[in-house]
């Protein structure tokens, strides 16, 4: 085939938006020590794009099959709630308290899993419903002090606060991130698990005739989701060192927004992980370096929200010219 | 050839909110043999089939594989016991490559992960065997709609199945492509594999099936061995009716080169190439017919004519004025437009005639005064209701709910309260019973007598050739053929929908 | 006004000499490894420069949520103080009301080197090791209401009274309902810290008048729009309801507004806290009682005064045995008193 494939056209142009914003903050917020383009401010842009970027990875699985996760932010707030917990009124090691979390997570992914893939709710009110639930229960099972007044509760052992830290500025949570990343986009393109979410998000009707079981994909997309909040949970504490009732308010767009971004079509059956990933450090570049503006932050959404617009019509185009121009050279070819 | 029975279905009944589809089928296939399905719309083939690929449940009957009895709740079972689907609506994915289809689902694996290298051989292999134009990691994406199906026929024949169903396979495949999948066909069944093959294009029936079943209103119509296969008898068996030796042949007399012309379309082409240069014209009082392969770009053009599609570059006039065309100007010009997906596209299904009608024509609904009062409205659906006697004949009946045939009458009768110029019908009889097919041609005739030009599309060859004043041909985007003042047979049109005229002659 | 800041000043300044202990946490866990970090004493990190003296100096102000009246207060008080000198640059950041935010903002601005910030923490425990570590690189932190975890020492906090502005409130409140009455309560989100205490206060205080009754109360998220909706319920259960008290004033503004609609304008004793521009107008119109007025203005540009003193100073944190409190002065505002806040006074 002469003409690039259209997955890989897509990824450069990621990467060239990517590298675009790089050289754009350079020149407008300079280099150097406090400005933008300096080490210490890009690895800071890069641990901010970890927790989206792993979550997006379960985020990506599901939106690959056509859905949606609006609970994501939830999610992490009762992952962490439960942790802390277990941190606040027990003395199990923090490898259980871990493990707590990550099944709460699982638990959670389980429950979306069900109730979109088992009872067919449309993603977006089942996931949008949970989002309520898991918040609701976060509330339920809130610290609180003596008065009733919900508190915020510390995590500050140093056994667990080093997850919040990395070797020099290395953080554990882009290891984390890179390996988890990594474990996705093996899973996405080697794996038969892989193969059925794109069959799943491309057509059900398709798929479910190739003898794929389409609930038992979507679900299990759901509960990878789960895991990988329950992740990003333990990292964000153990930054944060503390766990409170407002975690993830408001976080679910951001890997959503990643994962479009990074060219995972919301209607399913294209796009990957490692997209996800440019698409996360895209936002995280974009916060970061409109912030380095010293403009009113009225304007700094502004322009954020602009990108971000810009990029999903941009994409839209794109993929609708590019889908037609394969199907016209396809057809050609056909003549032959 | 023939060997023993492989699978035998007996006594099916099943029925779709208590409309019977089928009733007390009985059909057999044995073991190598092409078995070709055949039946006019409606006569309940899908359905046979999704009972036999456990996409329906039967609701009364017994499914007897290799003599057994067996059920078949899933296409799950039926693959188990060895029998692949072909379907006419695609299935392919489009993210992934060719072998990713071929194998989806059943992937080789080396522990957890897909072993790419042994698939793409595996496909490479049967590509080869085959020899069809493909490359196992192309990405679907990329390809053409004659290729994807071919991906469609080489995942069927990749599961080594004793029986592959193959529903309207040609549908989409160029000339070639379809030569090939018939000597595929051939070869399959020297192989011992039987096959069934639901066709509407009776040469590619006669040709290829060694047995055909025919099933007319749900029920069984006859079982003919290959010798009795001969084109006058199918379709006297399929439709019921013994028809003359000449309804196939037609000769095309109405059409006046000296009557005014009303529209005139000039050199119109497609933004995405689907059709180019179209010229052609449409005189006062003639009905023209627009044959040609599915595919081929008559929906296409004809929704540019209407406005719905823009087209790249052409020219449209209607009783010598430009139009500039958007449906909202044609309704205004004059324009009707009958569009192929009835369902989705020709009437809202949840309201009832009376609002369907008056949907179109808000702007003349009104008697008197300033606001559209319900007696307005109830008054044009009376009248149209009358007009073309849609059946029953209560307007505030829910459209979505009546007969196919009263559906298209619904979509006509709100043309006619207008003051036609133009009428273009896609597909109009598509699903509906020969009954109402007749009251259709006759309301499309009587407009054409009052001046209307009417462009027919149609697939339906014995339809084109029953309502065309003139018949003109297109074939992949290109006017290949017009008939005009000479003899016509089915044959001549199909010939030259396939491009395989002097083969024919 | 100017003599308010100044002995609100003096007050900061008593603190510092004050030794308080640390209050420490209950949790069950020992760590032997963490507590090491905090004032180990000695050499500071601050980098030497004078503000007044024209060196160049930038200080950032990052909101929990940039956009309510009470930021907007804060920040054009922050900005006004600095205005007169030409070397002072303010960046303001909205931190999204999200603490995961917040943090990435504050490394971000420990990166570029800020020399002091004004924080108002979306979440005290989850901010505190970001605050600690700026002071730890040098980077006095000033807090504005919302305070970081108690034990982490921090330049100085400039705070609206919590708890006893919640006791004045119900005082005020229960004498103009003649001592009698069923009251509720519009609440913001749960687990902030001033609020949560605004609200124990006023609780405490109502529970020593027996003829008064909290009937109910209910989240309104902050929310004007979202406060009209609880009052109309609340108005719909409670047929005889004589008082709501709302958290904050945009709630009670809501509230007040529900009431007018309903026709019950001046019959319902609404009160909210803030003391916005809004609210003020209200209670002169007689749709609200009254409110806990705090000058917002003030409270910024007492928060960059401080800023600017910890820059210039030889001090920093390490110095300190506890987190320096400059309490900003709370007055009590019905329609009697409302006239004696001038217009330009007022956020």
């Amino acid at each position: 085939m002469k003409r690039m494939n259209q997955t890989t056209m897509r990824r450069l142009i990621s990467i060239g938006m990517l590298l675009i914003l790089v050289v754009l903050f350079t020149i407008l917020a300079g280099a150097g020590k406090g400005k933008f383009f300096n080490f210490d401010n890009l690895i800071e842009v890069v641990r901010d794009a970890s927790i989206p970027a792993i979550i997006g990875v379960g985020v990506t699985f599901i939106i690959i099959t056509a859905g949606i996760d609006l609970s994501t932010g939830s999610m992490m707030a009762l992952v962490g709630m439960t942790m802390a917990n277990i941190y606040a009124y027990t003395l199990l090691p923090f490898s259980v308290m871990m493990l707590a979390g990550i099944l709460v997570g699982l638990l959670c992914g389980l429950c979306n899993g069900i109730i979109v893939a088992k009872f067919n709710v449309p993603e977006f009110i089942g996931t949008l419903a949970t989002m309520s639930i898991f918040r609701a229960l976060t509330y339920i099972i809130a610290i609180r002090d003596a008065n009733g007044v919900i508190k915020s509760q510390p995590m500050n052992h140093s056994q667990y606060t080093w997850l919040g830290t990395g070797i020099g500025k290395f953080y554990y949570v882009i290891i984390a991130m890179i390996i988890i990343v990594a474990a996705g986009q093996i899973t996405l393109k080697y794996t038969r698990f892989g193969t059925n979410l794109y069959s799943v998000g491309a057509s059900k009707k398709a798929a479910t005739l190739s003898g794929i079981d389409v609930a038992k994909t979507r679900l299990i997309a759901y509960v990878i989701t789960g895991f990988t909040v329950a992740i990003g949970a333990i990292f964000t504490t153990a930054r944060l060192q503390s766990a409170t009732t407002a975690i993830g308010m408001d976080f679910e767009f951001n890997p959503i927004a990643a994962a479009v971004v990074g060219g995972v079509a919301l209607s399913g059956g294209s796009g990957d992980v490692i997209g996800t990933l440019i698409g996360a450090l895209f936002m995280a570049t974009l916060e970061n370096g409109v912030r380095k503006l010293s403009i009113n932050t009225a304007y700094q959404y502004v322009i954020k929200g602009a990108i971000i617009i810009a990029v999903v019509i941009f994409d839209a185009t794109y993929k609708a010219r590019m889908d037609r121009k394969a199907r016209e050279e396809g057809a050609k070819e056909g003549l032959e | 050839m023939a060997g023993n029975t492989l699978i035998e279905a007996k006594g099916i009944y099943k029925s779709f909110s208590g409309v019977p589809v089928l009733q007390d089928v009985h059909f057999e296939v044995k073991a190598g043999e092409v078995h070709a399905l055949m039946g006019e719309n409606g006569a309940g083939k899908s359905t046979l089939i999704k009972i036999i690929t456990g996409v329906y449940t039967k609701d009364d009957g017994q499914i007897y594989w290799e003599g057994k009895p067996v059920e078949i709740n899933s296409y799950q079972d039926c693959q188990k016991l060895g029998v692949a689907c072909i379907y006419q609506e695609l299935s392919v994915i489009p993210p992934l490559t060719v072998a990713q289809n071929v194998y989806l689902g059943r992937e080789p694996r080396k522990g957890p992960f897909i072993d790419y290298a042994k698939m793409n051989q595996m496909t490479q292999e049967l590509i080869d065997k085959y020899q069809f134009p493909l490359k196992p990691t192309t990405v679907v994406d990329n390809l053409g709609i004659g290729q994807r199906q071919l991906i469609e026929i080489l995942k069927g024949l990749s599961q080594d199945s004793k029986l592959l169903i193959m529903d309207e396979p040609t549908a989409s495949l160029s000339g070639k492509e379809a030569e090939m999948l018939f000597k595929i066909i051939q070869k399959l069944r020297s192989e011992g594999v039987s096959i069934i093959y639901i066709s509407h294009r009776l040469e590619e029936v006669y040709m290829l099936s060694d047995r055909l079943t025919i099933l007319r209103d749900g029920k069984n119509a006859a079982v003919l061995e290959k010798e009795d296969i001969i084109p006058a008898k199918v379709i006297e068996t399929m439709i019921g009716k013994v028809v003359d030796e000449s309804a196939g042949s037609r000769k095309m007399l109405h059409s006046d080169d000296n009557a005014e012309v009303r529209l005139d379309v000039k050199n119109l082409t497609d933004k995405t190439d689907r059709y180019r240069n179209i010229s052609f014209q449409v005189h006062r009082g003639e009905i023209l017919g627009l044959g040609g392969l599915i595919g081929a770009g008559r929906t296409e053009v004809v929704r540019a004519i209407y406005g719905v599609d823009k087209a790249a570059s052409g020219e449209v006039w209607l009783d010598g004025k430009k139009l500039n065309p958007s449906p909202k100007a044609s309704i205004l010009e004059g324009i009707g437009f009958v569009p192929e997906d009835r369902r989705n596209q020709g009437f809202i299904p949840l309201l009832s005639t009376t609002k369907n009608v008056a949907l179109t024509n808000y702007d003349i609904v009104k008697i008197n005064g300033t606001s559209i009062s319900d007696a307005d409205e109830l008054a044009m659906s009376k009248r149209a209701i009358e007009a073309i006697d849609i059946r029953p004949s209560d307007p505030n009946k829910q459209v979505g709910v009546m007969s196919g045939g009263n559906q298209q009458k619904v979509v006509l009768g709100k043309w006619l309260m207008r003051d036609l110029k133009l009428l273009i019908v896609d597909e109009p009889t598509a699903g509906i019973d020969v009954g109402a097919k007749d009251e259709i041609y006759s309301i499309l005739e009587d407009l054409a007598k009052q001046g209307v030009a009417v462009i027919v599309v149609t697939s339906d060859l014995q339809e084109l050739l029953r309502v065309s004043h003139r018949i003109i041909v297109m074939r992949k985007g290109d006017i290949v053929k017009e008939f005009k003042n000479v003899e016509v047979t089915q044959s001549k049109v199909l010939s030259a929908g396939q491009g395989v005229e002097e083969e024919a002659e | 006004m100017k003599k308010r800041v100044i002995a609100l000043m003096l007050t900061a300044v008593m603190a510092l000499s004050l030794a308080a202990c640390g209050g420490g946490a209950t949790t069950t866990r020992e760590d032997t490894a963490a507590s090491s970090g905090t004032a180990a004493g000695g050499s500071s990190n601050k980098v030497k420069v004078d503000p007044y003296a024209g060196d160049e100096v930038k200080i950032a102000y990052i909101a929990h949520d940039i956009g309510t009246p009470n930021n907007q207060g804060w920040k054009e008080g922050i900005e006004r103080e600095c205005a007169s000198w030409s070397n002072i640059k303010v960046d303001s950041y909205g931190a999204e009301e999200s603490a995961e935010t917040q943090v990435q903002i504050m490394t971000d601005c420990i990166n570029q080197g800020y020399n002091a910030i004004i924080l108002q923490c979306s979440d005290g425990t989850a901010l505190a090791p970001s605050v600690k570590q700026a002071e730890e690189a040098g980077i006095p932190v000033i807090t504005v209401n919302l305070d970081c975890s108690s034990d982490t020492i921090h330049s100085a906090l400039v705070m609206a009274v919590d708890y006893d502005a919640g006791r004045m409130a119900a005082d005020k409140m229960a004498e103009q309902m003649g001592g009698s009455g069923k009251i509720a309560i519009i609440q913001g989100v749960p687990g902030l810290e001033r609020t949560d205490n605004l609200e124990k206060g006023f609780r405490d205080t109502i529970a020593n008048y027996s003829g008064i009754e909290i009937v109910d109360a209910q989240s309104a998220s902050f929310q004007k729009d979202t406060a009209m909706t609880v009052m109309n319920s609340f108005l719909q259960s409670y047929p005889d309801l004589k008082g709501v008290f709302a958290i904050n004033d945009a709630m009670a503004e809501g509230a007040a507004l529900a009431a007018q609609s309903a026709n019950k304008k001046g019959q319902i004793v609404i009160w909210g806290a803030d003391g916005e521009k809004d609210a003020l107008a209200m209670i002169e119109s007689g749709d609200m009682a009254g409110t806990i007025y705090t000058n917002s203005w003030d409270e910024g540009s007492t928060a960059a005064k401080i800023a600017l003193l910890m820059i210039g100073s030889e001090y920093d944190y390490t110095c300190l045995t506890a987190t320096p409190k400059v309490i900003m002065e709370p007055i009590v505002v019905t329609k009697e008193n409302v006239g004696t806040i001038a217009e330009e006074d007022r956020w």
